[in-house]
C-alpha cells in the first residue's frame, strides 16, 4: 500500500489527497484523458478563529470526491498565489476555490469553480447551515463541480449500506460511500444480512435474526422507524427493490424450497416467480423493471438466469465455471456483475446481458463477494477477505481502483445507495 | 319472604350476568390483540419498533437485555443429548455414518415425547450469501425428513438456516469446513 501523493510541477507543493487507507492496483491500460484541477485550502472568511483546520479538511474532501469519480486529476495546494490564470500554462484547466466563515454557532461554506484559462467563474454557490452537516454540504460542492465540468450527476453524497459484527454481533450500518459518518441502525443481538434500498433512498430492506428466524424487515434510513415485511417461516431473504420502488423481489421458502416471489411495497399481493425443486435466490432488477437476473441450480450447480418480471421466458446467462451467483444488474442495463467460483475462492466478473462478453473484475485477493453497483454505474462496491478478515471495497466498474472503506470489525454484503432526492 | 326470595334470585341473576359478562369481554379482547399486521412503509407512519436516533454514532454500545443465542444456548446446555451431523461439499444428502447420528437422536427425541427442536443448518464460507441460506436450509430440512422418517413428529421439528453466518470453526482450511457444513440440534425450552 502507498499513499497517493499530488504533487504540483514546479511549484513543488505537494499534499496527501487520499483520506483512509487507499489500494491502487495498476493495470497497464491507458486511462482516459482528465480533467485537470487545482483544489487549494478553503479560504477562512471573517474574524472567528477556526481551530479544527476545517480550510484542510473540506478541500481534502473535495479533491478525494473528485479523485473517486475517475474524471479528474485533482492537485492540492495550500493556496492560489497571484492570477489564476498563472495556472493555465501548468496544464491546469480548473481551480476549485473554497471558502468559509463561521461565528462558532453556525458554518457557512462556499464553492467557486473557475476556468483557469479564461478566469471565468463557472459557479458561485453558498452552503449554509453546514455546522452539523459539514462533509454532506462539501460533497454538495464536489458534486456540482462534476456537473458543470462532465455534464454527468456526481455520486459525492451517496452512502453504503452493510453489515458489520464490529459490537460481537452482524447488525446494520450505513456510511457515507467514502467509508466516514458510519451510522449504526440496529441493535438486534442476532444475524442482520443483505440490505437493500429503496430506489427513493428512503428506505432499506434487510434480514434479521431479530425473532430467531430470517425475517425481512425494513427501515428507513435515518433509522429512526422500523417494521415488518415478510416473516413466513423459513427464509425471507435477499430482497432487492423494483427500480420504481412499487414491488420488492424476495426469495422465501415457504412453499418447500427457496423460491423468487414479488411483492407490492406495502406485503400484499405475492407472487410466486419460481417454480422449481432447485435452489432460487438473489433476484435483481434490469433498471427497466421488465427483467429479473436470478441465481438458481436447477442445472445442478448455481448459475445466473434471466427472467422477465412476471417469470416466465427464463434463460440461462452463465455457462462458464460451475458457480456464478450473487448478480447484479448494472443501472446501465448493460451488464450483470456476479460471483464466480474457482478452486474454492470467489472472484467478481461482469457479463454484458446478452451474456457475449465476460471481464474479469478481481484477480484472487481472497473472497469477493455480493457485488453492488453505484447509481451512476462507475463503481462497484463489494466484500472481500484480501486485507484479512472482511472488508468493504470500492473499484471502478474495470476492475481498477480497488480502494478499502475504513469501517471496523469484519463487514460484508454492501449495498450502494441511490443518489439522495434532493 | 317471597319477595326476599325474588331479592336473592334478582342478586344471583346480576351477578352471573356481570360476571359472565366479564369473562366475555376479556376474551374478545385477547382476540384482537392476537392479531400481527404486516407494517407498511409508508413515508411519515411512526409505527413499527423502537426507533434509534440518527446521527448517534454509538456504536460501541451492547444492546440491553439476555442476547438472543444466549437465552438459546442455556437451552441447548440443558440438554446437550442431541448430537450434530455433517455434510459433504456443496451437499445436503444424509451419509452413513450420520445416519446412524440420528437414528440415537430421533430415540432420544422419542423417549422425551413433546419437546420441540430447532435444527439449524450451516455452510462453510466458499458459498454464497444468499445461496448458502438456501443450501442450509436444505440441509437442516434432509435431517428434518430423516428423523420424521424414523418416526419423530414432524411438527416438533422447526428448520432454521444461518447459512454460512454463525460458523463452528473461523478457520480457512478443509478442517474448519467440514466442521461448518452441519446440522445442529437445539432443544426448545
Amino acid at each position: 500500500m502507498f499513499a497517493l501523493s499530488l504533487c504540483l510541477g514546479s511549484a513543488g507543493i505537494c499534499a496527501d489527497a487520499a483520506k483512509g487507507e487507499a489500494e491502487v492496483y495498476v493495470t497497464g491500460r491507458k486511462a482516459p484523458a482528465k480533467i485537470s484541477v487545482v483544489v487549494p485550502d478553503f479560504i477562512k472568511v471573517g474574524g472567528f478563529k477556526d481551530p479544527e483546520g476545517r480550510d484542510v479538511k473540506m478541500a481534502d474532501i473535495i479533491a478525494a470526491d473528485l479523485d473517486f469519480s475517475g474524471f479528474f486529476d485533482a492537485k492540492r495546494v495550500k493556496e492560489i498565489q497571484g492570477d489564476p490564470t498563472a495556472w493555465a500554462s501548468l496544464d491546469v484547466q480548473n481551480i476549485v476555490q473554497g471558502s468559509y466563515s463561521t461565528d462558532g454557532r453556525e458554518l457557512q461554506v462556499m464553492c467557486r469553480l473557475v476556468d483557469a484559462k479564461s478566469g471565468t467563474v463557472i459557479f458561485d454557490k453558498t452552503y449554509p447551515n453546514a455546522l452539523l452537516v459539514m462533509r454532506e454540504k462539501v460533497h454538495r460542492a464536489s458534486d456540482e463541480v462534476i456537473f458543470n465540468l462532465t455534464g454527468e450527476k456526481g455520486i459525492s453524497r451517496t452512502k453504503v449500506a452493510f453489515v458489520s459484527d464490529m459490537t460481537g454481533y452482524s447488525e446494520l450500518y450505513i456510511s457515507d460511500y467514502d467509508g466516514f459518518n458510519v451510522l449504526r441502525m440496529t441493535r438486534d443481538g442476532g444475524v442482520c444480512l443483505l440490505p437493500s434500498w429503496s430506489p427513493s433512498g428512503n428506505y432499506l430492506t434487510f434480514t434479521s435474526y431479530k425473532r430467531l428466524n430470517p425475517d425481512l424487515w425494513w427501515i428507513s434510513a435515518a433509522g429512526k422507524s422500523r417494521g415488518m415485511l415478510s416473516f413466513y417461516a423459513g427464509l425471507n431473504t435477499a430482497a432487492s427493490w423494483s427500480p420504481d420502488g412499487e414491488r420488492i423481489a424476495l426469495t422465501l421458502s415457504k412453499d418447500g424450497n427457496a423460491e423468487i416471489y414479488t411483492m407490492r411495497r406495502d406485503a400484499s399481493n405475492l407472487k410466486r416467480l419460481t417454480f422449481s425443486p432447485s435452489i432460487d435466490t438473489s433476484p435483481s432488477w434490469s433498471p427497466t423493471g421488465r427483467e429479473i437476473a436470478f441465481n438458481s441450480d436447477r442445472s445442478g450447480t448455481p448459475q445466473i438466469y434471466i427472467m422477465d418480471s412476471e417469470g416466465g421466458n427464463v434463460r440461462r446467462l452463465t455457462y462458464t465455471g460451475s458457480y456464478n451467483a450473487s448478480p447484479a444488474w448494472s443501472p446501465n442495463g448493460d451488464k450483470i456483475a456476479y460471483v464466480s467460483r474457482e478452486n474454492g475462492l470467489f472472484n467478481i466478473y461482469a457479463i454484458d446481458v446478452n451474456g457475449k462478453s465476460v471481464v474479469r473484475l478481481t484477480y484472487n485477493k481472497g473472497h469477493n463477494e455480493n457485488p453492488s453497483w453505484s447509481p451512476d454505474g462507475n463503481h462497484i462496491v463489494f466484500s472481500s477477505t484480501r486485507g484479512g478478515g472482511k472488508g468493504i471495497y470500492t473499484m471502478d466498474s474495470n476492475g481498477e481502483d480497488a480502494r478499502k472503506l475504513n469501517i471496523p470489525g469484519n463487514s460484508q454484503t454492501p449495498a450502494w445507495s441511490p443518489r439522495p432526492g434532493n | 319472604m317471597k319477595f326476599f326470595r325474588f331479592f336473592l334470585l334478582m342478586l344471583a341473576v346480576v351477578m352471573f350476568v356481570s360476571l359472565g359478562g366479564y369473562g366475555c369481554a376479556k376474551k374478545q379482547m385477547k382476540g384482537e390483540e392476537g392479531k400481527v399486521e404486516a407494517q407498511k412503509p409508508a413515508p411519515g407512519t411512526a409505527e413499527g419498533e423502537e426507533g434509534m436516533e440518527g446521527g448517534k454514532r454509538d456504536v460501541k454500545e451492547a444492546p440491553p437485555g439476555p442476547k438472543a443465542e444466549e437465552v438459546e444456548r442455556e437451552a441447548q446446555k440443558a440438554e446437550l443429548a442431541l448430537d450434530d451431523v455433517y455434510f459433504d461439499f456443496d451437499r445436503y444428502d444424509i451419509r452413513p455414518g450420520d445416519a446412524d447420528v440420528l437414528q440415537r437422536n430421533a430415540e432420544w427425541m422419542k423417549k422425551n415425547a413433546g419437546k420441540a427442536v430447532t435444527i439449524e443448518g450451516h455452510c462453510d464460507e466458499r458459498g454464497t450469501v444468499e445461496y448458502n441460506l438456501a443450501l442450509g436450509e436444505r440441509r437442516a430440512e434432509a435431517a428434518k425428513n430423516y428423523l420424521v422418517s424414523l418416526g419423530v413428529d414432524a411438527g416438533l421439528l422447526k428448520p432454521l438456516s444461518y447459512g454460512k453466518s454463525k460458523p463452528m470453526d473461523t478457520g480457512h482450511d478443509e478442517d474448519a469446513w467440514a466442521k461448518n457444513r452441519r446440522a445442529h440440534f437445539v432443544v426448545v425450552e
